[in-house]
């Protein structure tokens, strides 16, 4: 019945659907369609936009496990470096700004496969395990930022209570104002979102600097690239919060060189220092020390750096290791096999980029066998220090907190604990606040020896080492808890990395899971971060990272994901090319699916190729005319270009096309 | 309130389309909708065709009510036996209402279907018509 064949549409379908003559002039700003748009209700008609039959297009696994890697890849531990002088010395002589500067990039990826070992005693094996170094510093700027607030956003790595500010879903009307950034300095943002904007404009107008490096490169996958990698901005540097243990370091790295005169006294110093810096109440000092020796294979003797390396060993145990290296530097003019380039980490903030992008920095070159060493070094930090050491927490937590919670008994201690919890609130006013006794409203976080503290740090080491299912009900128990206690940062923050695990177990997303549990899920989640904590850029993250997994799974998910998209599209909780660039993936979230049969039924071909013109008209605002009229030409293949109606003058796609021609047409007479 | 209401045919291709407003609560029977929107409206309507499509084999009912919302507008739509789809933007739910003014419209497009002078799919330019379905707009919404 249903006959979709392009061709064949009537000749005197032309002039209906035309639209009345458009406003004024294009070109002018006139204000963003969305701005127009009061509300957006996320739930509701769910039974309209997936039907209870809708085909299940399954995805190739290889496109799923790309998402899901870069969101677990993005959730690494993280480890803080201590360097003394000479070691930070020792690197600057080797052409890097530090230590930390040297070791990062190796962090990215950990070489061969990493063999964790689950709750359940399965052992499975990674091959994309990453460490993040982080600055040792940042201990103690969060434990300042628990004082006063940050001095700038960009480098808003601490956390402070979440102070009522201004605002939060206006961000996009403002975004221009210095006020607004210096407002939301007192809150730590999960990422700065003009920083955000500023790489991707660098993105988009020197898209072919950074992305085409395969010959075969369509402009279609161009914009998938760059998705990616300013989601890759949006989860690499989490600030230290109270809510979420991610960025607390898992283990710190304490190093000398061996150019140090009092090695023993320098490490106990650095340990020290480490073990003294005030930081917040909620972050534990109890992680991994892990001790390095860097040998100067140049101006140090082996002999001595292997006894020194002995002593080491008899004071501070086993987590110790030396590394040889050449402390000069390298350049071209050294015989080509024998050196390698050093890239700059992966995993760098927005802001990072930008400057980075903007300055040309040197391209860095060390030594083939330093690099082997390096590498070695974290490989054995991982596979013998830093996996047991987790994997030891994980168990030891599961144990004694976990485990009593889950069960018969746990459940009627949580039972007795909701029901003493409202006698409190009952008894007065002021009761409310103590409703478990372990929040503290004040700071709002939990002491780290709480039992809701440890639970969240087990629940997240779970997640780095991706034993979902652990992750998934651990937060799950919490999620619970912290409702009660109304703590509403880590409430939301435990329903988000709920969905989010759930979503990465595997666990065949039925529609009625969808709604029961993912639905509700992300939706008190997106609520609590931007309403009740003024955190928008977490909800940001929160839509960002299960609508793109959801993506990967197809069928009616992927329906859901486009849902969400649309949810923070008109809460416009991002920058204004974000803005456009979300839009557009709302269009390739319906592209994924594909639908059955000749008809293609369950297939969102029009669905995508109407948001992929609305994308067009919001890059055409921007005047960022070859991205519109890419978006047009999708558009125009996907559905639009066989119906007359469409091409008509007067037509929003005609209008568009034409107006995005002539720009670049002026563009390139200017040039 | 301002609606708009389009008749797509078998092929997807445009066969009627017009653009309204409300008569009650002082409405003058003109659409407001912004200049942004009045645009867009096409494309939102067909758009939802690959809800439709989806949809009409699991449920018999002609009208299938509300099936798909871009932002708070509301898209209700109408399937004739030919497979002619009757698409209804809109701002607010009434099913009942609506499903009155489709019955009605699906009258209307009927008599035009037996003039021996229109073939299906072919696009309605009769002034009758469209003076007839202003009537019905007026009456229902």
């Amino acid at each position: 019945m249903a006959s979709n064949s392009p061709h064949s549409s009537s000749p005197d379908g032309r002039g209906f659907f035309s639209s009345p003559p458009p406003p004024s002039s294009s070109n002018s700003p006139a204000p963003s369609l969305s701005l127009s748009f009061s509300s957006f209700l996320g739930g509701g008609s769910n039974s309209v936009s997936s039907g209870p039959l809708s085909p299940n297009n399954s995805v190739s696994p290889a496109r799923l496990s790309t998402v899901a890697a870069l969101i677990a890849q993005s959730f690494a531990p993280h480890i803080a470096v201590f360097a003394s002088d000479d070691a930070n010395q020792f690197a600057r002589d080797m052409g890097f700004s530090s230590l930390l500067d040297l070791l990062r990039p190796f962090g990215d990826k950990v070489k061969g496969p990493i063999v964790v070992r689950d709750s359940q005693g399965l052992t499975s094996s990674l091959d994309d395990f990453g460490l993040r170094f982080v600055p040792s510093t940042f201990a103690a700027q969060a434990a300042y930022a628990a004082t006063l607030p940050p001095p700038s956003a960009s480098s808003g790595a601490g956390s402070s209570p979440t102070t009522p500010t201004s605002s939060p879903t206006k961000l996009r009307a403002r975004s221009n104002s210095k006020s607004a950034q210096t407002a939301l300095a007192q809150s730590p943002v999960c990422f700065d979102i003009h920083d955000l904007d500023a790489v991707l404009s660098l993105y988009l107008t020197q898209s072919p600097r950074f992305f085409s490096s395969s010959a075969a490169f369509s402009p279609a996958a161009l914009h998938d690239a760059i998705y990616q990698r300013s989601l890759q901005r949006i989860l690499s540097v989490p600030p230290v919060s109270a809510h979420e243990t991610f960025s607390h370091p898992v283990a710190s790295i304490i190093a000398i060189s061996s150019r140090n005169p009092q090695p023993i006294e320098t490490l106990s110093m650095l340990y020290k220092a480490g073990n003294d810096a005030p930081v917040p109440s909620y972050m534990s000092k109890d992680y991994l020390r892990y001790y390095i020796l860097i040998h100067d294979e140049e101006h140090s003797e082996i002999e001595k750096s292997i006894a020194l390396f002995e002593r080491m060993k008899r004071h501070f145990g086993l987590h110790c290791h030396m590394i040889r290296m050449h402390s000069s530097k390298f350049d071209l003019n050294t015989p080509e096999t024998q050196i390698q380039v050093v890239p700059y980490s992966e995993w760098m903030s927005a802001a990072e980029e930008v400057t980075l992008l903007q300055q040309e920095r040197p391209t860095r070159y060390i030594l083939e066998s330093d690099a082997v060493n390096l590498r070695a070094f974290v490989r054995e930090m991982t596979v013998q220090s830093l996996i047991p050491f987790m994997e030891r927490c994980v168990n030891t937590w599961n144990d004694q907190i976990a485990s009593s919670r889950r069960g018969l008994t746990g459940r009627f201690f949580s039972a007795s604990r909701r029901f003493l919890g409202s006698n409190n609130r009952a008894a007065g006013p002021g009761a409310s606040a103590g409703a478990s006794g372990n929040y503290d409203p004040v700071t709002s976080s939990y002491g780290f020896m709480t039992a809701e503290a440890q639970m969240r740090k087990l629940a997240d080491y779970a997640f780095m080492l991706r034993d979902w299912r652990l992750a998934q009900s651990t937060y799950d128990i919490l999620r619970k808890d912290f409702l009660n206690d109304k703590a509403w940062k880590y409430h939301a923050g435990a329903q988000e990395m709920a969905a989010t695990s759930l979503i990465l177990s595997g666990t065949p997303l039925s529609s009625k899971i969808r709604m029961e549990l993912l639905e509700p899920m992300l939706d008190s989640a997106t609520y609590s971060y931007t309403s009740r904590c003024n955190q928008p850029t977490y909800a940001l993250r929160t839509i960002l990272m299960t609508s793109e997994l959801l993506r990967s799974r197809g069928g009616g998910a992927a329906d859901d994901a486009a849902r969400w998209l649309m949810k923070a599209i008109s809460e416009k909780l991002m920058g204004n090319l974000a803005h456009a660039l979300i839009i557009e993936r709302v269009s390739a979230c319906y592209a994924i699916r594909h639908g059955v049969g000749s008809q293609g039924w369950g297939s969102r071909r029009r669905k995508a190729a109407f948001w992929q013109l609305v994308a067009a008209k919001e890059w055409v605002m921007l005047d960022k005319k070859p991205h519109a009229l890419q978006c047009l030409e999708e558009a125009g293949e996907t559905a639009y270009d066989a119906l007359p109606w469409t091409q008509v003058a007067g037509s929003l796609m005609y209008e568009l096309r034409e107006n995005a021609q002539s720009m670049v047409m002026y563009d390139s007479g200017r040039d | 309130m301002s609606f708009y209401l389009a008749i797509i045919g078998s092929k997807d291709n445009a066969i009627y389309s017009l653009d309204f407003g409300t008569y009650r609560q002082g409405g003058d029977g003109t659409s407001k909708f912004s200049a942004d929107v009045r645009q867009l409206c096409p494309f939102i309507v067909h758009s939802s065709l690959d809800i439709i499509e989806e949809v009409q084999w699991t449920n018999s009912a002609m009208h299938l009510k509300v099936i798909d919302k871009f932002y708070n507008y509301l898209i209700s739509a109408y399937v004739t036996s030919g497979n002619i789809k009757f698409l209804l933007l809109h701002e607010t739910r009434a099913d009942e209402v609506i499903r009155q003014f489709f019955v009605d419209l699906y009258d209307l497009y009927v008599k035009t279907l037996m003039s021996p002078f229109y073939s299906v799919d072919q696009a309605i330019t009769s002034k009758v018509f469209d003076q007839r379905v202003k009537m019905l707009a007026k009456k229902y919404l």
